[in-house]
């Protein structure tokens, strides 16, 4: 009902009045005045307004005309209060005063004569009539005056519609005050005037109506909470409202006033009360057509069309249930209840999916609870509303929505999931297809599938380098780097991104990429720099989430640069922030550390500092132990302090108990050091036998612990390969040896790759490589490792792939040899995998012939003091060598070579070759000598010859300890000296010699 | 109509001289099963089965009657049960329940009538009970109740949720959160479902689940707007003492408006939820009831909030 249905509504109510009119006694003719008065009083009972009007008219038309007062008396008056009826009943509002007031004011009684017994009662019709004209101030006048000139005993009134109209006007004319005392005398007499309770709720209809208009809230809330009990009528009367008291509620609501929106709202009965009291009045009524209760009449017609109604409303699209629930959650949300919004989304998803409005009630439900942190709601509702409503314009929002919550939530698996299969999907360049990526980039980056994330992360950086997420994308495409343990790229990276944001206020990964570069310069044992960076995250941003991260890399560089003191202080902040935060991952690297600083064997001599450890020991495994990747390393690390302090066997348990508890977890890692550490401890009182069968049978490890079962075996061969390295007693060496290839075969029989851990994939392709004559056998060792996420034994994997390839003769292998190698040279943080790896791409430069590649890098590894290289020095200079003399460098060549042989002549393998080359190339040199007269400065022929004759008569005297390989190549040298000294131009070294003496003598 | 004798009611009508005594009347319409012909009458007695009456309201006689055969018998609805249903709209549960009590009482003679206003009053006077927080009182109600006089749907379901309230009468915890999360899975009307949602997240409390008693909690401030305002204002009042005690929300007070602020924290966002709680405590859910002290802190958090 409509703010102008307020008058109509009232007028409807106080028109219901017996029709008294008197009839003139000379009303006795068809068309005499009687017979017309007649007429049109039944055609009024019969609600034939139009027809009782016209009546009226004709009457007045046909004797109102002259005098009618003086004609028929104050009488004729209640021809025109007859009139105002029916115009009342025909809404013709202003006709209808118009009638009144002739009948009030041209037709007075006389004296005590009574002859027009309406004309009081016209100034209450005045007032209705005025009050549906909208004519307020004339309402008001009209009902005063009525009150004031009514005859108590004979003008009775409906009281209740009477006050409620009144109310009604001061409503409408903005006296709210005034208003409510009316309404409340119709609430207070509720039961005497009586009035009906439709009435009541009519009044605070207009009531409400008016608050709105005015903004007077509090009026409405004060008359709320004080006569709440009148107006919540019972449902099924209440019912009829809802509607109203649902708009209303809306207006306020959108007028600002939220507090009488929700009040309102509080008002409209459930629908199913409102059925279920509608069926028990319809039962009570037996079938018939009404009672009339107190003030209210229970009409059984409107009872079933209100029950029908709320039926069909029930199993439809736009309930009030669904109404209200949609209007509680946009308030609830705009007071800043989001949580609040969402269960009322939820409960609109659950129990009332058929809602018209189902789509906008959906996507608000993704909307918000994605707001409130409920991940896998969020996703669940999403996939529901891109079911349902697939070309709904909010699709791309849920989708954003999804992926941004599910990954700001931390569950980058579900992200993953649910971003993989939608990013080819999505058309690029678009602000869905910019956060799919991220969002899959970052899922993959921390999910540690770095290989993965790397080409995603580094797609999104180029593609959208404005992109919302500009600042996390080039921190995960630098950070990724870390992961993977490119440290120089990383590095340059991760420089990059602190240079260009360096704004902690904006860049909230700024401590993080400090941290990451500072690790990239531990990595390159750039140890002052490391530290440089992480002082400034202590100094800078000591309350981020890296700070005890940061003081743990602290205590390593510090460790690092043999700085103990410095160490163990970083390692107890670290410990004291961890533990304060909760941080129980980092508090256990933290005691770890210590454990491992001050727990350490020190030759001999008793560490007065392994009481502390064992402290340090006893309280991981106390507080942090549960759970934690440290529990391997410090079951190793505490093993000579526990020996020390006596407790050698609880150590041994300990290390037992992790072991067969870090077996059951395949990913495990840092078993291998585990058994190890257990293996060193078991050794000291069993022989190697009795560990192999103590191994092969460990207590507590199951037959599907795989990994850990091949381990052992693993454990069971490096101490046999001990035994074949270091044993005096040849025959031990043998069957070690021997023992080592069944160990091995055993092993490749009973265990497939995937059961293998990394160490073992590399311990057991480095035996295929390095010991059989089937070296690529070892490839899918290789290839299982580095296929995995686990970026444990990388490089070492790397770099025995590498050399497998590189054995190889096909270009392709050799190319693939060479990137293996660049990775592990670049980024192993070992410098002997470095070093290896540096001479190995030298080789295979020169085995592709690409010499001058192969001199770069020469280059690079014989400058020492940058490389800090030279295990592989003599080889590499023979190598550099020999590039000089495929690219014809003549002069370069030679004198490499003789700095080759001079400088290793011991050196068989590498010196013999040298000089073969050197006397070679010289020979064919040929040049002569510049000064014939001085025998030092020989010609080239001769000098060959002579640096070759030197070379056998200097070495001659290893010749019996050579190996056969390294006979057989310096026999090629002599075989070359002898040859050119058959030459007639060359002579021998016995001729020089005389020459020598024979010119001393001179 | 039949006319039963006298001897034949003797049996079914267990008179007292008390209740003889007081002329207890009640006002009804009988609406005959024959011809569907009304005709007022005044009850002084009735079982599930049988009634005696006047026929008018002053006569000396009675008459009895087997209720089978009227289509209906409407009792006009009491002035005394009106007013008590009017406190009881008017959330005056206290006063209500007095009333209806009296209802009760006065109203026993014609108790077993379908929806008769002594069966009806019985159970608004539990609904008193429990809106007041009465529990011992409300299961104490129950052990005499007899429900077979009413016939609504929701009220017999509100029978059922007694079970629900006894349980947190009983601090059955584990019991309780079984059996909210069972009727939470079922359509209900807003008001049971707010109270099938503050039961459980009593329950999760009780099991030491603060958090996760927050959405419940929340359900019952929505479910049906707030209008049972005892519901939403405790569920409201347990929102903010959860939070009040949630450490992660205390550090966000700490940090508020500081470099160490985290926006994105959970702490943060809680302390916000926790602001515009008790805002809409203030607002409507209190239903005039003070804001207490402890938690009027909140409203600091929400005027930056909403700058």
């Amino acid at each position: 009902m409509n703010l102008r249905n307020f008058p109509r509504f009232v007028a409807s109510l106080v028109c219901a009045i017996p029709l008294l009119i008197s009839v003139p006694a000379q009303a006795q003719e068809e068309e005499d005045l009687p017979s017309l008065v007649e007429k049109s009083m039944k055609t009024m009972e019969l609600n034939k307004w139009e027809e009782a009007l016209a009546i009226s008219n004709k009457i007045i038309e046909k004797y109102g005309k002259k005098d009618p007062l003086g004609s028929h008396g104050a009488r004729f008056g209640t021809i025109y209060y007859r009139k105002g009826i029916c115009e009342l009943k025909l809404k013709k509002w202003s006709e209808a005063i118009s009638s009144f007031e002739t009948c009030y004011k041209d037709f007075p009684n006389k004296g005590t004569e009574i002859g027009n017994d309406t004309h009081k009662k016209a100034l209450l019709k005045w007032g209705d009539a005025a009050l549906g004209a909208e004519q307020w101030e004339l309402a008001i006048t009209q009902y005063q005056k009525f009150l004031i000139e009514r005859d108590p005993k004979r003008d009775s009134y409906p009281k209740g519609a009477f006050h409620i109209a009144l109310a009604v006007c001061h409503y409408q004319l903005g006296r709210i005050p005034e208003g409510n005392e009316n309404l409340e005398i119709a609430i207070k007499n509720k039961l005497t005037f009586p009035t009906p309770d439709s009435g009541i709720v009519a009044g605070f209809q207009a009531l409400v109506t008016g608050a709105i208009l005015k903004q007077n809230e509090q009026a409405l809330l004060d008359f709320i909470a004080k006569n709440r009990g009148e107006i919540a009528i019972e449902p099924y009367l209440m019912q009829q409202y809802s509607h109203v008291f649902m708009k209303l509620a809306a207006d306020a609501a959108n007028a600002g006033m939220e507090r009488a929106g929700m009040a309102l709202y509080q008002f409209v009965p459930s629908t199913d009360a409102a059925i279920e009291d509608i069926k028990v009045r319809l039962k009570t009524l037996g079938g018939t057509p009404g009672v009339k209760d107190g003030s209210n009449l229970l009409d059984r017609k409107k009872l079933e069309e209100d029950l029908a109604r709320l039926e069909s409303e029930k199993r439809g699209k736009k309930s009030t249930e669904m109404v209200k629930l949609a209007a509680t959650a946009y308030l609830h949300e705009k007071n800043g209840n989001v949580r609040g919004a969402y269960t009322a989304y939820q409960q609109l998803e659950k129990f009332h999916s058929t809602s018209e409005k189902r789509e906008d009630n959906l996507y608000n439900l993704v909307r918000t609870s994605s707001l409130v942190s409920i991940g896998s709601e969020t996703q669940r509702f999403a996939g529901l509303f891109i079911k349902n409503f697939p070309d709904s314009k909010h699709v791309p929002a849920v989708r954003r929505i999804m992926l941004s919550m599910l990954f700001y939530n931390g569950e980058y698996d579900t992200c993953i999931e649910v971003a993989e299969p939608m990013i080819d999907k999505l058309p690029a360049g678009t602000p869905e297809h910019d956060m799919c990526l991220h969002v899959l980039g970052g899922s993959c980056f921390y999910t540690g599938q770095y290989d993965k994330a790397q080409p995603l992360l580094e797609k999104h950086v180029k593609d959208y380098p404005k992109s919302l997420f500009e600042i996390p994308a080039n921190y995960f495409v630098a950070s990724n780097m870390v992961r993977l343990q490119f440290w120089g790229k990383a590095a340059t990276l991760l420089d990059a991104f602190i240079a260009a944001y360096p704004d902690a206020s904006k860049n909230v990964f700024l401590p993080f990429a400090l941290y990451d570069r500072a690790t990239c310069h531990y990595a390159e044992e750039q140890s002052e720099e490391a530290l440089v960076k992480i002082n400034r995250i202590i100094n800078e941003f000591q309350n981020s989430n890296v700070i005890e991260q940061a003081y743990n890399l602290k205590g390593n560089v510090e460790q690092s640069l043999k700085n103990p003191d410095a160490a163990e202080k970083s390692y107890l902040a670290a410990l004291e922030i961890a533990e304060k935060r909760r941080n129980r991952s980092v508090a256990g690297e933290s005691l770890f550390s210590l454990i491992a600083l001050i727990g350490e064997k020190i030759g001999k001599e008793e560490n007065p500092r392994f009481k502390e450890a064992v402290t340090y020991a006893d309280k991981f495994w106390k507080e942090f132990a549960e759970n934690s990747p440290y529990k391997t390393r410090v079951a190793v690390a505490q093993v000579p302090a526990f020996n020390a302090a006596g407790r050698g066997e609880e150590a041994l348990e300990r290390l037992h108990d992790v072991i067969v508890e870090m077996a059951k977890n395949p990913e495990a890692q840092g078993l291998e050091a585990l058994i190890n550490s257990y293996t060193a401890a078991y050794l000291e009182k069993h022989t190697p036998e009795e560990l192999k069968e103590h191994y092969y049978n460990f207590e507590g490890i199951r037959a599907k612990d795989l990994a850990a079962r091949a381990l052992l075996r693993v454990a069971v061969i490096g101490v046999f390969e001990n035994d074949a390295k270091k044993s005096e007693d040849e025959a031990r060496k043998r069957a070690a040896a021997a023992m080592i290839k069944v160990l091995f075969q055993q092993l490749k029989a009973d265990f497939t790759v995937k059961d293998l851990t990394n160490f073992i994939l590399v311990k057991v392709g480095d035996f295929l490589r390095n010991n059989t004559a089937t070296p690529r056998e070892a490839l899918a060792y290789y290839d299982e490792a580095l296929s995995r996420q686990d970026q444990s034994y990388r490089f070492p994997a790397l770099l025995g792939r590498a050399d497998v390839y590189g054995r190889s003769t096909l270009p392709a292998d050799i190319d693939k040899g060479i990137e293996d190698f660049t990775r592990v040279y670049t980024d192993s943080q070992e410098k002997p995998e470095k070093e290896f790896s540096l001479y190995r791409i030298i080789e295979l430069h020169m085995a592709k012939k690409d010499f001058t590649k192969a001199a770069e890098q020469a280059t690079i590894y014989l400058d020492r003091e940058k490389s800090g290289f030279s295990k592989f020095s003599p080889q590499i200079g023979l190598l550099l060598a020999k590039s000089y003399e495929e690219r014809n460098q003549l002069d370069d060549a030679l004198a490499m070579y003789v700095k080759v042989w001079s400088a290793h002549m011991g050196n068989i393998q590498i010196s013999a070759p040298a000089m073969l080359s050197w006397m070679k190339l010289l020979w064919d040199r040929n040049k002569p000598s510049p000064n014939p007269a001085d025998p030092a400065i020989a010609a080239d022929r001769q000098g060959a010859y002579n640096g070759g004759a030197n070379f056998i008569q200097l070495t001659s005297r290893f010749k019996d300890k050579m190996t056969d390989a390294d006979r057989e190549l310096w026999q090629e040298v002599e075989k070359l000296v002898n040859q050119y000294e058959a030459d007639p131009n060359v002579k021998s070294l016995e001729e020089l010699r005389l020459e020598k003496e024979k010119a001393k003598k001179k | 109509m039949k006319i039963l004798s006298l001897a034949a009611l003797c049996s079914a009508f267990v008179f007292t001289a008390a209740a003889q005594e007081n002329v207890f009347l009640a006002h009804v319409l009988l609406i005959e099963k024959e011809n569907g012909a009304r005709k007022e009458a005044w009850l002084v007695a009735a079982t599930k089965t049988q009634i005696r009456y006047r026929e008018t309201e002053l006569a000396a006689d009675t008459k009895d009657a087997r209720i089978s055969d009227f289509r209906s018998i409407y009792i006009y609805e009491p002035r005394e049960y009106a007013a008590a249903m009017d406190l009881y709209q008017g959330r005056k549960y206290k006063e209500a329940k007095e009333m209806f009590g009296a209802v009760k009482a006065r109203y026993k003679p014609i108790l077993p009538m379908e929806n008769s206003p002594a069966a009806l009053s019985t159970f608004y006077e539990m609904e008193c009970m429990r809106k007041l927080g009465d529990l011992d009182g409300l299961a104490a109600a129950l052990q005499t109740f007899i429900k077979d006089p009413l016939t609504r749907e929701t009220q017999l379901r509100q029978l059922d949720l007694y079970v629900l309230w006894d349980a947190v009468r009983t601090k059955s915890w584990d019991r309780l959160e079984t059996l909210a999360k069972e009727r939470a899975e079922t359509p209900l009307p807003g008001d049971q479902r707010a109270q099938v949602a503050y039961c459980h997240g009593l329950a999760l409390e009780g099991l030491n689940r603060p958090l996760e008693a927050l959405l419940p909690y929340q359900t019952a401030l929505t479910a049906d707007t707030g209008a049972s305002e005892e519901i939403a204002r405790q569920a409201a009042l347990r929102i903010l003492a959860i939070f009040n005690a949630d450490p992660e929300v205390k550090n966000a007070i700490k940090v508020w408006g500081s470099d160490n602020e985290n926006k994105n924290s959970r702490g943060h966002s809680n302390l916000k939820e926790a602001a515009a709680v008790a805002k809409l405590f203030e607002m409507s859910l209190a239903s005039g009831t003070a804001l207490p002290a402890e938690y009027k802190t909140f409203l600091k958090y929400l005027e930056k909030t909403e700058k």
